[in-house]
């Protein structure tokens, strides 16, 4: 068949598929969904064939064009709303935690260990501290904490929670976030994010240990601690297993070991930034409220117990297809 | 058509369907003038919102004003190119004006995962930052890494790309017709018989001819001058003479 006859015999199926593709890219159904199929299989055909006869770039540029946006409309993913979090939260989350778990530890280690070396020299040697932590962060802490401290610096600067809510999430989740994106220098850089944070928050508290309010400082942190800290880390993690990739590929090319970790890394990042995010309003709401100390106290040591046992023991078992 | 495939940059992939398409990466100069309009529109919702609570600010009192500044910006430093690229199939307001659409290597467009992750890396991909240039948290960077990596790859993949398993494709066909391309040659059959490559080396040569100057066209017919017979102006019209036969019988 030449060229001009099969243009002339397919146009009509073309023109069709052409206006379904422009109907739905402007999201809206078009007039004969049940055509689609039939029509998206033939000209897929005609595409083939167009290439196999040589028909020319123009005409199998613009099947191209037609195959590939339908294809596209056809293969959208469907969002599952509510049963996909709940699906989220109760597996796909503490699974992938679970799978990574030598690089969430090793995460947990690098922020843990700097923060209670620096609570520990403001026994020792609190020069450290003085050395590590910069002059207006000094200023802040004592402005907060100090003997004579008022109230929480971030609440005295904005006047008001809702406010200080939304500097945490602006400010905590960047920072995970920013772990996160730096991992993917071989892992270097989400590690060294952690490295910092528990280096400056180990000053923090540990100039408060050396001369501070100590009652006031952990009562105002254990009840968003665990959220925090818990998603910086997981955050940071996600970040060291897409690093890993490309340290310690296994049997796959870097490229494609960065693909599979990227999607292994996901849910560590999605789960962990989310528990960034929850802590914020706990950070701007009920940490600087005046519920008693105690239940402060309680609900910060809860939520540690309650998130190891999480990502122990929830979603293990059930293995649905 | 293997011969042209290690010329240009265009990518086979094979449907289930059965059939193969091609998608045609966008290099790093398109996406660059895509992203400038996009940060320039982000900047412009970001001033929008801060005057909008402002204004109301006085309705609901300026600290909580400024705790919705605040997650303004935060929502649309990180969340900008993800909803976009998610809510409109790929393309951002800078994609869609250059004619620019993120996908995944299949083809298929990036769902909410893929798009987080590749905006997610665009940290790392915009080193060095602009430290004088920051605006609270918001900073900006050379993409330097970003550049880097989609010259080192033949996707052109920035990082973020390599670990969302994505890519930013042309949108519509780049392909050149000009009106100089429906100049009627005369079909004549070639003097013996070709091979595929060869057969479709001609119709390229017919379909592209118009966009070449005259001295270039008769350079590319230089080798063939020998089996043609002619060479220079009449081994061009010679040669247009095949890939049109080919093309059209």
């Amino acid at each position: 068949m030449k060229r001009a006859d099969f243009e002339k015999k397919n146009e009509p199926h073309w023109v069709e598929l052409e206006e379904a593709v422009k109907t739905l890219d402007k999201r809206r159904a078009p007039n004969e969904v049940a055509r689609i199929p039939q029509l998206f299989r033939q000209i897929c055909g005609d595409l083939a064939l167009a290439q196999h006869r040589m028909y020319g770039r123009k005409l199998c540029a613009r099947l191209n064009s037609i195959v590939i946006s339908m294809w596209g409309h056809l293969h959208a993913s469907i969002n599952r709303g509510g049963s996909g979090m709940a699906l989220f939260f109760g597996r796909t989350f503490p699974e992938a935690v679970r799978a990574e778990s030598r690089v969430v530890w090793l995460c947990f280690a690098m922020f843990w260990l700097p923060f209670l070396a620096f609570i520990a020299t403001a026994y020792f040697e609190p020069k450290w501290i003085y050395a590590a932590l910069p002059i207006e962060k000094q200023i802040e802490m004592e402005a907060s904490y100090g003997k004579g401290g008022m109230s929480e610096y971030i609440h005295e600067k904005f006047g008001n929670s809702f406010a200080a809510m939304g500097f945490y999430i602006m400010n905590n989740v960047t920072i995970a976030f920013r772990s996160f994106a730096c991992g993917v220098f071989f892992g270097v850089g989400a590690i060294y994010g952690l490295g910092y944070q528990g280096v400056i928050l180990g000053a923090m508290f540990g100039y408060v240990h050396a001369n501070g309010n100590l009652h006031r400082l952990y009562t105002f942190c254990a009840s968003h601690s665990s959220f925090e800290i818990l998603g910086i880390i997981l955050c940071g993690a996600a970040g060291t297993v897409i690093g890993l990739a490309l340290v310690k590929p296994g049997r796959l090319l870097r490229k494609d070991a960065l693909v599979a970790c990227g999607r292994r890394a996901l849910p560590i990042l999605i789960g962990g930034s989310l528990m960034v995010a929850l802590a914020a309003p706990i950070e701007g709401f009920w940490s600087p409220s005046s519920v008693p100390a105690g239940v402060k106290h309680t609900v910060g040591i809860l939520g540690w117990l309650a998130f190891g046992a999480y990502f122990m023991f929830v979603g293990r078992g059930r293995n649905e297809a | 058509m293997d011969a042209p495939q290690k010329l240009d940059t265009l990518q086979t992939i094979e449907l289930a369907e059965g059939v193969q398409v091609h998608l045609h990466p966008a290099g790093p100069a398109p996406r660059a003038i895509a992203l400038m309009v996009d940060m320039l529109l982000a900047g412009l919702m970001l001033i929008g919102f801060c005057l909008f609570f402002l204004f109301i600010g006085r309705a609901i009192g300026f600290g909580v004003s400024i705790g919705f500044v605040l997650l303004a910006a935060f929502a649309i430093y990180w969340g900008y190119f993800m909803l976009y690229e998610v809510l409109r199939r790929g393309r951002t307001p800078g994609k869609k004006w250059m004619g620019l659409r993120v996908v995944r290597t299949s083809g298929a467009p990036v769902g909410w995962g893929a798009a987080f992750l590749r905006n997610l890396v665009r940290f790392a991909d915009m080193m060095p930052l602009l430290p004088q240039w920051q605006l609270a948290w918001l900073v900006f960077g050379f993409y330097l890494f970003g550049v880097t990596s989609c010259l080192c790859t033949r996707r052109f993949q920035r990082l973020g790309d390599l670990v969302a398993d994505t890519l930013v494709i042309y949108d519509k066909p780049q392909v050149e017709f000009s009106a100089v391309n429906n100049v009627t040659v005369p079909a004549a059959p070639p003097p013996f018989v070709l091979t595929r490559e060869e057969q479709v080396a001609f119709i390229q040569f017919v379909e592209r001819a118009p966009t070449w100057s005259d001295s270039r066209r008769q350079e590319l017919v230089q080798p063939l001058a020998e089996i043609l017979g002619v060479e220079g102006r009449p081994g061009v019209v010679r040669a247009m003479e095949i890939g049109t036969w080919l093309r059209d019988s």
